[in-house]
């Protein structure tokens, strides 16, 4: 979980470095969004690697609409 | 041929897009179709071939209006800017989940195909950095390569429907009746859910310049694809029979590894995972880079090149959650995904033809 954390800011910094040259806040907003959201999947995949996938949740809701 | 920075024309995009169905299709297609259509199957792209014909119609009258304005614009300019939005979002979340499908399904055919014992991580993350340079360096080089590879995967391909021809039983692939009708058109839907990629790429892709070319390109392109997906089915049905595909995950790869010519032309399969990694590396990266034009169009953003190495970090989380093993990606593939692809690929942009049609604005 530190290595991607180590990641994910060093591309970050990298990044946001970047959009603020060219001025671009939205941008930067978007980014760190995402930025959020990979790091707490990726920190959920990394302590549960085998939990439910979401094609289960999606087969399972399936089999059960068809029961 | 005209040439444009950033951009590519109508008959790249094409072969771009044959490119990028071929991989899905060798994978999807002979097996769902066997299982759906059992010995008929390889009638059910005539079926597609319908669908899909008519769909180009739609296409016509879009471009015809709209020229290159991608369909994240046209959206908003005929169901109005709120809904326009909600549907693109929900094109953004389908997508997201395709992209993340085929990054999955292209590490496990490696890994169930030539190379067993590897970490599936590994494959994902050297497809992911090779995508994401690509994307942000732009695609249209690797386009433009395409160009040149794409007759060599086809010479390929009929060099191994011709080597197979021995092997092929005609029992396997008769009698077609009309009862086969229903199972023809239920597989055909199947097949619809692949070809639907190339309208796609045309509607929602901003890259492409001089769309209304597709009026050139578009039927040819599905005849070629129809007179392509025909042979597939035939040589995989009637090499192995339409029991047997039904239980194998790629079909194609097996029928080709049987194909052997007077004990001196054999193991021809690795050229065939040559081009698979090649077509899941394009297939990858347009999505991608479509996703990002997609936020563009969302957010009213001016450059997403620096959201592309986030998002394939996201991606290959993702890709992981989607599946825990092959078997699940399968069902998943044939039982969902496959529906789901023909609503947001053919159903969602008729709806909104209709709409613009009701409002006279196409």
């Amino acid at each position: 979980m530190i290595t991607l954390g180590i990641i994910i800011v060093a591309l970050s910094i990298f990044e946001i470095a970047q959009m603020r040259k060219k001025k671009l806040k939205k941008e930067i907003v978007i980014y760190i969004c995402l930025a959020i959201i990979s790091f707490t999947l990726g920190a959920f995949y990394i302590s549960k690697p085998l939990s439910k996938s979401i094609s289960r949740y999606a087969l399972d809701l399936l089999e059960r609409n068809n029961q | 041929m005209q040439y444009m920075k950033g951009k590519i024309s109508t008959h790249q995009a094409i072969l771009l897009s044959l490119t990028v169905i071929m991989s899905p299709s060798v994978r999807f297609i002979p097996n769902f179709t066997a299982t759906k259509a059992k010995q008929a199957a390889w009638v059910s792209p005539a079926f597609s071939f319908l669908i899909i014909f008519l769909f180009l119609y739609v296409v016509y009258a879009i471009v015809d209006k709209y020229q290159d304005t991608p369909f994240s614009e046209v959206m908003n300019d005929i169901c109005g800017v709120v809904i326009g939005k909600i549907l693109l979002s929900l094109y953004i979340i389908w997508l997201t989940v395709l992209t993340t499908f085929y990054v999955r399904y292209y590490a496990e055919r490696l890994l169930t195909t030539v190379m067993p014992y590897i970490n599936n991580y590994l494959f994902t993350v050297i497809m992911l950095i090779s995508v994401a340079i690509m994307v942000r360096k732009s695609i249209v080089a690797l386009v433009r390569m395409n160009e040149l590879m794409l007759p060599i995967f086809v010479l390929v391909f009929v060099g191994c429907f011709v080597f197979s021809i021995f092997k092929i039983q005609v029992k396997n692939f008769l009698p077609v009746s009309r009862l086969d009708v229903i199972p023809i058109s239920k597989a055909g839907i199947g097949i619809v859910g692949m070809w639907g990629y190339l309208p796609f790429i045309f509607l929602f892709s901003g890259m492409i310049h001089s769309k209304k070319d597709i009026k050139k390109y578009g039927l040819k392109s599905v005849l070629f694809l129809t007179s392509v997906t025909v042979p597939l089915i035939a040589m995989c049905i009637g090499m192995l029979g339409p029991k047997i595909i039904e239980t194998m995950p790629i079909p194609f790869f097996v029928a080709v590894k049987q194909i052997s010519l007077f004990d001196t032309i054999e193991r021809i399969e690795s050229i065939v995972v040559t081009i698979w990694i090649f077509s899941d590396l394009l297939l990858i990266s347009l999505f991608i880079s479509m996703l990002l034009e997609m936020f563009k169009s969302l957010f009213r953003l001016s450059d997403t090149c620096s959201l592309t190495g986030i998002y394939c970090i996201f991606l290959f989380f993702l890709s992981f959650y989607l599946a825990r093993d092959i078997f699940e990606l399968e069902c998943f593939s044939s039982q969902i995904y496959i529906y789901v692809n023909v609503i947001f690929l053919i159903i969602l942009p008729t709806l909104v033809f209709f709409v613009g049609k009701l409002r006279k604005k196409v």
